[in-house]
């Protein structure tokens, strides 16, 4: 597909080590100035002591988040000497994958890397995994039930809260904050919430009104225009994901408003390109490249017969202005 | 339309021409008390700021319900509406970002797209002669499907800086009323006046009201069936280029759900379910009691799980009412 602004950032990634981090990158330990921003090496490559056939469950193949993330496990699957059969949801349907995995465990692959569509609905499909033998991690989202080997994923709560300081840094500790919140009812819409809310909860001045916009941009728009209306002295809007923080963008431009903190959380692009053009102060970043990249290393340290790590937190990141150009850099 | 021939299709013209101001008394009933209330709990519901928010949130689903009178006054439904948005609003959105498309063609793409997809819905409906629910259900699926096909999944973002002049379905004005709020007019007058005047809409009512009297009378049904799910595309058309200005940008995933808020505008504005029974009038008035609910409800901070559970109210509380007014009238 056609590439437009993103083509003027390829030196984003060249400008790199100049930068400092004023955002955390979470569970970090203390990053330095010249780390690789990806850190894409913490657990390989490793050296397959055998070719080992690996299946990666691919539950949203047109998402952009999924697709940085199956890239990932491709790249490294060749790196580590082992061989990725991707199955690929075509459906929203849990039991197509449920059905998928049983056809993987039928094929007899060595390791199993999974997204899941829905974390309770796939356990059944965990679970012949493990009744075959055959190891599962798991990346982004934590099957319900079921044994893992590791799972590698964002914190969630880690992150909102992160966005949660931010706010509060910049607006002073004081005032409204709209929470648009994602779809109610969803795992991560809840994990969200919790993070922000522990953070603005601790302080007396500031006040926050939850609203969901079930991670939709029109709902972050319609919503922020009424919350402007009924709350003018509003200083700040955190969107729950990046599409609803964007909404709230163009309710707060239609006002002909300038005044008021934007967070969003996802690290979509579109997002990236709102930061650098100065209508959102942040955004929240995932990595789903580690995702992928760790959860096959994981697997093959796993199956070369090594402990793995039970828990992998990938990290997050605030992108500011200041560190923009180099995430812009990643996803371009 | 000669009273000879509508008594011929077993049909009371006065029923639907004067039966609309009582239909429409209850919903609108509604409208003006619960807005009242709102107003007493929170007084800028009132501004005319905010009142406009309200018409302006009220569009697509206005627009939307409009074509599904239609579809529902004959006894069908069409569930694809929320997915014939995102496919109409992804084909022009590529046409402007991709192809550098102007303007104006790309608009007219959005619309033709949107009707075409509408006759293909009708074309199954009364060719296949399946039920409309199975065909729009399935058609829902393909047609989501095929918007997430074209763009890869992936939003496309700022599409006025491809096309400046494009923000003017969404975000202009005339004389300060919001641009979405003159096109929903501008649709509702149109549908109004169709179903009013045109043997479009006798036939429309009539179908509803008895298929197969209807049929054995002469009329060349799936002619008028067709022409009916066509509008209803056109109006997703309509509505893809209003609402991907509005967002300024065009997703896959828009007006994901968006079928069943046009279906219940347009069952709280009183118009049954199984066809042959209702007005345009209504549908409008329940697509702004629905967005005078989430608009007054964010006012006052109420969380969304209760907004959600009103609305559901609402419309069982519409049928409710619909269900008792016939009885005391039959």
């Amino acid at each position: 597909m056609h590439r437009r602004t993103f083509l003027t950032i390829s030196a984003g990634l060249a400008t790199a080590p100049a930068l400092r981090w004023t955002g955390a990158l979470a569970q970090d330990a203390t990053p330095t100035a010249d780390e690789d921003l990806l850190d894409l090496d913490r657990f390989g490559p490793v050296a397959a002591s055998s070719p080992y056939t690996l299946a990666f469950f691919q539950p949203y193949p047109n998402n952009e988040f999924w697709q940085r993330l199956q890239g990932a496990v491709e790249a490294r699957a060749e790196a580590d000497g082992v061989t990725v059969e991707v199955y690929a949801l075509g459906s929203n349907e849990v039991a197509d994958q449920v059905a998928q995995m049983e056809a993987a465990v039928a094929a007899a692959v060595d390791g199993i890397i999974l997204g899941t569509i829905n974390a309770a609905g796939v356990v059944p499909g965990v679970e012949a995994a493990n009744n075959a033998g055959i190891p599962v991690i798991a990346v982004d989202t934590a099957p319900a039930g079921g044994e893992l080997v590791s799972l590698a994923q964002t914190d969630n709560v880690e992150a909102s809260a992160a966005a949660g300081a931010f706010i509060a840094e910049a607006i002073g500790e004081a005032g409204k904050v709209l929470n648009l919140q994602g779809e109610m009812g969803n795992q991560t819409a809840q994990a969200r919430n919790e993070g922000l809310h522990r953070v603005l909860d601790g302080f007396a001045e500031i006040q926050v009104i939850d609203q969901s916009a079930n991670w939709t941009q029109e709902l972050g728009l319609s919503i922020t225009e009424n919350v402007l209306t009924s709350d003018p002295d509003l200083v700040a809007i955190f969107g729950a994901n990046d599409p609803a923080a964007l909404g709230a963008v163009q309710a707060v431009k239609a006002a002909g408003r300038d005044d008021i903190v934007i967070v969003g959380f996802d690290g979509n692009p579109s997002a990236f390109e709102a930061v650098q053009a100065g209508d959102m102060a942040a955004d929240i970043a995932q990595f789903p490249e580690r995702m992928g990249t760790y959860g096959v290393d994981l697997m093959v340290l796993h199956l070369n017969g090594e402990e793995v790590e039970a828990l992998v937190d990938t990290g997050t990141a605030v992108v500011t202005a200041e560190n923009v150009e180099v995430f812009l850099g990643i996803v371009s | 339309m000669s009273n000879a021939a509508s008594q011929a299709l077993g049909l009371d013209l006065r029923r639907i021409t004067f039966g609309n101001v009582w239909q429409v008394i209850g919903p609108l009933a509604s409208l003006i008390i619960l807005s009242l209330l709102i107003w007493w709990a929170e007084p800028v519901f009132m501004s005319p700021q905010n009142l406009l928010n309200v018409a302006r949130q009220a569009s697509l689903t206005a627009i939307l319900a409009t074509g599904m009178t239609f579809v529902i006054l004959t006894g069908g439904i069409d569930l694809s509406v929320g997915s014939m948005v995102a496919l109409s609003s992804v084909c022009g959105g590529l046409l402007m970002w991709e192809f550098g498309w102007p303007m104006w063609p790309a608009v007219l793409v959005m619309v033709v797209v949107g009707g075409l997809l509408g006759l293909i819905n009708g074309a199954i409906v009364t060719l296949g002669r399946i039920p409309p629910f199975i065909v729009t259900l399935g058609t829902m699926q393909i047609f989501r499907g095929a918007a997430l096909q074209l763009t890869d999944g992936k939003p496309i973002f700022d599409l006025t800086a491809f096309q400046p002049s494009f923000s003017m379905w969404g975000t202009g004005d005339l004389g300060g009323i919001p641009a979405p709020v003159i096109i929903t007019l501008v649709v509702f007058v149109a549908g109004w006046l169709i179903l009013r005047y045109t043997r479009l809409g006798l036939y429309t009512y009539a179908i509803g009201g008895n298929e197969q009297a209807t049929r054995f009378s002469g009329v060349q049904i799936n002619r008028y069936k067709l022409g009916v799910y066509g509008l209803m595309g056109v109006t997703a058309g309509v509505a893809a280029v209003m609402w991907s200005s509005r967002l300024n940008s065009t997703q896959p995933t828009v007006a994901t759900g968006e079928e069943l808020n046009a279906i219940a505008a347009v069952v709280i504005g009183g118009t049954s379910l199984f066809g042959g029974e209702g007005s345009i009038v209504g549908t409008l008035i329940g697509a702004l009691l629905m967005a005078v609910i989430r608009n007054g409800l964010t006012l006052l901070h109420v969380p969304s799980f209760y907004q959600q559970m009103v609305i559901g109210a609402v419309v069982v509380l519409a049928v409710l009412i619909d269900r008792l007014r016939r009885r005391e009238t039959a």
